[in-house]
């Protein structure tokens, strides 16, 4: 097991040379003029001459190879350069936006499980009846929404109509609060650092801020949860042991909670798993709906904009938490399911 | 095996959600299908292009001659109709290429394992650990704009999850017995994988597929709310919702003005995702033997 | 639970919500702080009220001034004005600080006005003083020309001098051009041009961020220029990021900059306490970067918000919105398609590269019938009421209204597709009306009226003949810019805000063989300009006599309505939304933001 891990490690570093040199060879393709969009603000106004001057000011017009080298080197004295969309050096940029992303995966996976597995549990006992397909029915149609269009939908009717959950992070007073010397930023997400202050007053209206992207990634996402759960429930409750408990006479209640849940959980477990990684890199529709400051909008900006450094710098730093990532659920699924061997 | 087929026909039918998914299904096609007949193109060269019916920004409500209101200056009414064609075209274009390039390198790898296993799984590992908005993004930059560089781009990046999956029931399946024997017997190796391993792991394969279908319309429309995706004024479920994007909250008073702009194109993209989702999650309900209780 | 939440959401409303903070919803953020490097109006939106200009424009008007950090306006009156318009001196306010508690002096505006004048980046807006005071486009050309050599000829890869001579023929070329022409003489700071510039007041006047002042001691201890002759080529064309005003800004502005929240795009001012003038009504400003149309009409409705950017095709949806008012007005800026005569021969927008039905000569637009065809097939008035909502209207030429020169009742095209047939029956010897053509034209993603603009040209000129094909592509800025600066557009929807309120700034810009759009249309254009243009131009801008500049304007915009040289589509008007609450706005055009937030307060 510690070998398999160890193996899986140490590609970790070969895994991110590859998507670094595939993303730069895409972007390598570009003719420098492409690639010069991002250091310029007011294209219109910029005079032809002073284009070639900028192209080769920026040594956008040296051998793709040698701005890759150009950059590794930098990269290997910790510095990933400066981004254009974040305007700072772009490892600070990433570690600035990267709570709250997380903050928003956190808050938001814990409804999407309840949630999925509650009603998934639900439907599977009741296995082809109506309630099933209302629950299945409704589940897939929240899934089957664009996230924007929910989104703005919530914003709609939280926001405009019943003044509930505003866009941004905070409101005014709580962000003066927040930017000033008596608070101790200690994870960066403002709900965590609220409570380690001792301020319930902010740690609600963070809440409070935080429940419109929840809310629609939540209806959004837990139907995956729900089918998993579902069919896992319906393949244990057929399971011998299962019949062996109704045959000895055990209420029904009983049987669903001490013997079939639990075993019924373990392929939920994993794609837990899976939906907390996917949620880390999928939250830029949210984020711009909502206005919130967040990883995915800043990559999504980097990308329109080809801000080269950002694009490399955020690549890297997704590729390392989706390796990982996988890697902890494909360790989790050992560890829950004794069946399975890792190879 | 007629009458395993027939069994599992009639099992299918037995199923309310699936009835309902595949009357939706077959309901689309028939829109699909029935295009230029119930929207007649009024261009002769491009009848994916919504015809620009007013100048105005404004949406208008559904009226007789628009009867689902116009957007984006254009016919709602057209566009969810050839949307649909848009549809199934990403949907079918984007999950056939993937999951050939799916099946072909995750066969190779689940059955020649060690080194070839280990590489492939690797290079699968680098395409699936970029985040694929942001490359997506690049890519369609790279090769311009239009819906065909827009289906690359979503098979490229798309491939990994039909590979993993492949591998995953072909390291299974070449445990059983069956594949030993036709190994002792001197069967090549490609025969092998082509008429023993490939058959028998196919059904997830399928019914991933056919999930895929619905899942590649909501992310083609994540791409049109991002800049990218179908070009302006292609008739695209996505792109009319992107029209109704900046006009969702109402106005003068009323919240739900615009109505028209999310809920015809909205109701399409719900019962066309709804209904692949109901046939692949009846498709598993039937294919897996352990269900057969 | 839901009733509660009712009740209170309505109790809100009624009263103003953050009182004395204004809460201003843009759509982007700066770019820098840097007055010599920014160029865009988010950015001039910023340094406009953290830092000050020596004179200001007068309220809403754009050709009257007031004096600010200089006590007086420099005119031919009060002598001020010397030498037939080629030294202007400004004598500079006592009892002014920065906001770190340094006096302003003389010398700090002589400071700022040279070390702007040797930085001058690449991107940046300091070629509009360099062509005031010395008539060169940028500085780099000014040394070439003097020193007889360029300036990357100059310099080895490292930054280290080719030739050690080098080293002293720049410190003279600072001594002998640039230190004479801004001095310091006793309470006065003086500015000595080569010629004479009408709009050189314009050009220092507040709103424009290149010519705002700087404190030389606390810019010196940042890092910037020390102010002397020696080793100030290391100052020049730093990269945006090293300039250390990149993220600071220090002036004596009516507010200072607290915080620029670039995880938010945020910026928030607060106001100056010691303020020499009448102190701002609000204690904070608060600028926030909101993408999402609807998400910043959101905030606005539920008066978390003062203002916010509103693009005019959204009116229907601010209109009547309880608590909120529309204002209009408009700025100094048109839009215009213009042709390229002689497109890049790998451009893909050409088809098959011949007038053979499939495709387009890279000299298509070189035939005048071609160019007065488009012209003709432009439905003006249409456009203007339906895509801008009546908030625009036409203009002969590329000149916008309010400006020297503008007359509404020179001749313009009538959108008239009888003509337009005509005229294409004549282009080429007949030829295109016989085989037909087909072109692309290409729009920036994002740019509704521009793309509907080539939308409702495509219609129009399609519908003369079958055989005309045109595709309207929308892409995305980085491939836009990529085809446009190769020459490979063969046509292009380009707008102009106004540098400052002068005709030149719009009319060299076009119609000039060297100007920014001028110099894009083609090797062909640029012929005809420098026979037919360039003279004209150049003639009208060194004329001191406003009369005779007007009538020499007229003649260039005739000469551009005769030959077609562009459809000039629009001058469009803008809407500002704001809560009823928000009392004391005006709106002056040449101000890069849309908010006066040293005159306005919030009040039911």
């Amino acid at each position: 097991m510690i070998f398999y891990v160890l193996r899986r490690l140490l590609f970790l570093p070969i895994a991110l040379f590859g998507v670094s040199l595939l993303i730069f060879a895409m972007i390598g393709l570009l003719s420098p003029y492409q690639r010069l969009a991002t250091f310029i603000n007011s294209p219109e106004r910029l005079k032809s001459e002073n284009v070639d001057k900028l192209i080769s000011q920026y040594g956008l017009d040296d051998p793709i190879f040698v701005q890759y080298l150009r950059w590794l080197k930098n990269v290997f004295q910790g510095n990933l350069g400066w981004s254009y969309v974040g305007k700072g050096p772009v490892f600070e940029v990433i570690l600035e936006r990267f709570p709250y992303t997380l903050e928003l995966t956190i808050f938001s996976v814990i409804p999407i499980i309840f949630l999925g597995v509650s009603l998934g549990v639900i439907s599977a006992l009741h296995h082809n009846k109506l309630l099933d397909h209302v629950l299945r029915i409704f589940a897939v149609v929240g899934w089957s929404f664009p996230d924007f269009v929910f989104g703005l939908i919530i914003l709609m009717v939280f926001y405009s109509t019943l003044g509930l959950f505003p866009p941004g992070n905070l409101s005014v007073w709580a962000e003066t609060i927040v930017k000033s010397q008596a608070f101790r930023h200690i994870t960066g997400m403002l709900t965590f650092d609220s409570l380690l202050n001792g301020r319930l007053d902010i740690f609600w209206d963070a809440l409070r801020h935080l429940l419109g992207p929840v809310l629609t990634l939540t209806y959004v996402e837990f139907a995956f949860i729900l089918r998993i759960t579902r069919s896992s429930m319906l393949e244990v409750l057929r399971k011998d042991y299962v019949r062996t408990a109704r045959a000895k006479g055990l209420e029904e209640k009983v049987v669903i909670n001490k013997h079939a849940r639990k075993n019924a959980l373990i392929p939920v477990a994993t794609v837990s798993g899976q939906t907390v990684v996917g949620l880390l890199a999928g939250t830029v529709i949210v984020e711009t709906i909502f206005n919130r400051t967040g990883l995915g909008s800043f990559m999504a900006l980097a990308a329109q904009q080809l801000d080269y450094a950002s694009i490399m710098g955020g690549t890297l730093f997704f590729g390392f938490i989706l390796i990982l990532g996988n890697l902890c659920v494909d360790l989790s699924y050992a560890f829950i399911d004794p069946r399975v061997r890792l190879e | 095996m007629k009458r395993e087929t027939r069994r599992l026909i009639r099992k299918f039918f037995s199923n309310f959600s699936a009835v309902l998914g595949f009357i939706l299904l077959l309901f689309f096609l028939a829109i699909a299908l029935g295009a230029p007949y119930i929207a007649p193109p009024k261009s002769a060269r491009d009848p994916y292009m919504m015809p620009i019916v007013t100048w105005s920004a404004n949406p208008l409500p559904p009226s007789p001659e628009h009867p689902f209101g116009v957007a984006g200056k254009r016919d709602i009414f057209y566009g969810v109709i050839w949307g649909t064609r848009t549809a199934f075209r990403i949907g079918i274009v984007v999950t056939v290429a993937s999951t050939l390039i799916g099946l072909a390198v995750g066969s190779v790898a689940g059955y020649f394992g060690k080194l070839v296993d280990e590489i492939l799984m690797r290079i699968t590992d680098i395409f699936m650990a970029i985040p694929f908005l942001v490359a997506a993004m690049v890519l369609t930059t790279i090769l311009g704009a239009g819906l065909d560089k827009v289906i690359v781009a979503l098979v490229v990046f798309s491939w990994m999850y039909s590979a993993r999956l492949v591998r995953g029931n072909i390291l299974q399946v070449k445990e059983e017995q069956f594949v030993m024997a036709a190994k002792a017997l001197g069967v090549n190796d490609f025969m092998i994988i082509l008429r023993h391993v490939l058959p028998n792991s196919i059904f997830p394969v399928l019914i991933q597929a056919s999930m895929r279908m619905g899942s590649l319309v909501i992310t083609a429309a994540a791409l049109s709310f991002l800049g990218i995706g179908a070009p302006q004024g292609y008739a695209d479920w996505g792109a009319l919702l992107n029209y109704a994007r900046n006009w969702m909250l109402g106005g003068q008073g009323e919240a739900l003005r615009y109505w028209y702009m999310t809920v015809f194109p909205g109701l399409a993209m719900v019962l066309f995702v709804l209904a692949w989702n109901l046939v692949g999650d009846a498709l598993r309900d039937i294919f897996d033997p352990r269900l057969r209780m | 639970m839901v009733f509660l939440c009712l009740g209170w959401s309505g109790l809100v409303f009624a009263e103003v919500k953050n009182p004395d903070t204004y809460i201003y919803l843009s759509t982007s953020e700066p770019d820098t702080l840097d007055p010599h490097f920014a160029y865009d109006t988010a950015s001039g939106e910023i340094i406009n009220f953290v830092y000050e200009n020596l004179i200001a424009y007068k309220g809403e008007s754009v050709s009257e001034f007031v004096p600010r950090l200089a006590t007086e306006v420099p005119s031919i009156e009060n002598g001020l004005i010397k030498d037939d318009g080629k030294t202007y001196i400004f004598p500079i306010r006592k009892g002014v600080k920065f906001h770190n508690g340094n006096d302003l002096t003389p010398e700090d505006v002589e400071y700022s006005f040279e070390r702007g004048l040797l930085f001058d980046p690449y991107a940046g807006p300091m070629w509009m003083l360099i062509e005031a005071l010395f008539d060169y486009e940028t500085l780099e050309d000014f040394v070439a020309d003097k020193l007889g050599v360029n300036w990357a000829d100059m310099f080895n890869e490292d930054g280290s001098f080719k030739d050690e001579a080098y080293a002293q023929k720049l410190i003279d070329f600072y001594n002998q051009y640039i230190d004479p022409a801004v001095e310091v003489e006793g309470d006065n700071v003086v500015f000595h041009l080569v010629r004479p510039f009408a709009p050189f007041l314009s050009i220092l006047a507040q709103n424009s961020s290149w010519s705002a002042v700087l404190d030389k001691e606390t810019s010196v201890a940042m890092g910037l220029w020390d102010g002397k002759a020696e080793n100030w080529w290391k100052y020049h064309n730093l990269k945006k990021e090293e300039s250390p005003l990149y993220q600071q800004a220090i002036g004596t502005g009516p507010f200072k900059l607290l915080e620029w929240d670039r995880a938010q795009q945020k910026i928030t001012l607060v106001r100056n306490e010691d303020y020499w003038g009448e102190k701002p009504k609000l204690a904070k400003v608060i600028i926030w970067g909101i993408d999402e149309w609807s998400t910043r009409r959101a905030m606005l409705e539920a008066g978390d918000a003062d203002q916010i950017y509103t693009p005019t095709q959204y009116y229907d949806q601010v209109k009547g919105m309880p608590g909120v008012k529309v204002e209009e007005g408009a700025r100094i800026t048109i839009t215009a398609m213009h042709f390229n005569w002689t497109v890049s021969k790998e451009s893909k927008y050409l088809g098959s590269g011949q007038l053979d039905g499939e495709g387009i000569p890279p000299d298509f637009f070189s035939d005048v019938h071609v160019r007065k065809a488009f012209c003709y097939a432009f439905d003006y008035d249409t456009f203007i009421q339906e895509v801008l909502k009546g908030f625009g209207h036409r203009i002969p030429s590329v000149l916008p209204k309010g400006l020297l020169g503008y007359d509404e009742n020179l001749p313009m095209y009538p959108f008239d597709l009888e003509k337009a047939r005509e005229e294409f029956q004549q282009a080429w010897g007949g030829q295109v009306w016989e085989k037909g053509f087909k072109l692309t034209l290409l729009y920036n993603t994002g740019h509704e009226a521009r793309q509907t603009a080539c939308e409702m040209l495509k219609e129009n000129i399609e519908s003369l003949n079958p055989k005309f094909k045109i595709e309207v592509q929308g892409v995305q800025w980085p491939t836009y810019l990529d085809a446009y600066k190769q020459g490979q557009l063969p046509a292009f929807v380009i707008g102009w805000l106004a540098d400052y309120p002068d005709p030149h700034n719009f009319i060299f810009t076009y119609y000039h063989s060297n100007g920014v759009y001028g110099s894009s249309q083609g090797q062909a254009f640029k012929d005809f300009a420098k026979a037919n243009l360039n003279p004209l131009i150049e003639e009208a801008i060194a004329e001191t006599d406003p009369a005779a500049r007007a009538e020499k304007y007229t003649e260039i915009q005739k000469i551009a309505y005769e030959n077609a040289l562009g459809i000039p589509f629009y001058q469009p008007g803008e809407i500002y939304a704001m809560r009823t609450w928000v009392k004391g706005w005006f709106l002056n055009p040449m101000r890069p933001g849309e908010v006066n937030y040293d005159g306005i307060w919030k009040e039911e």
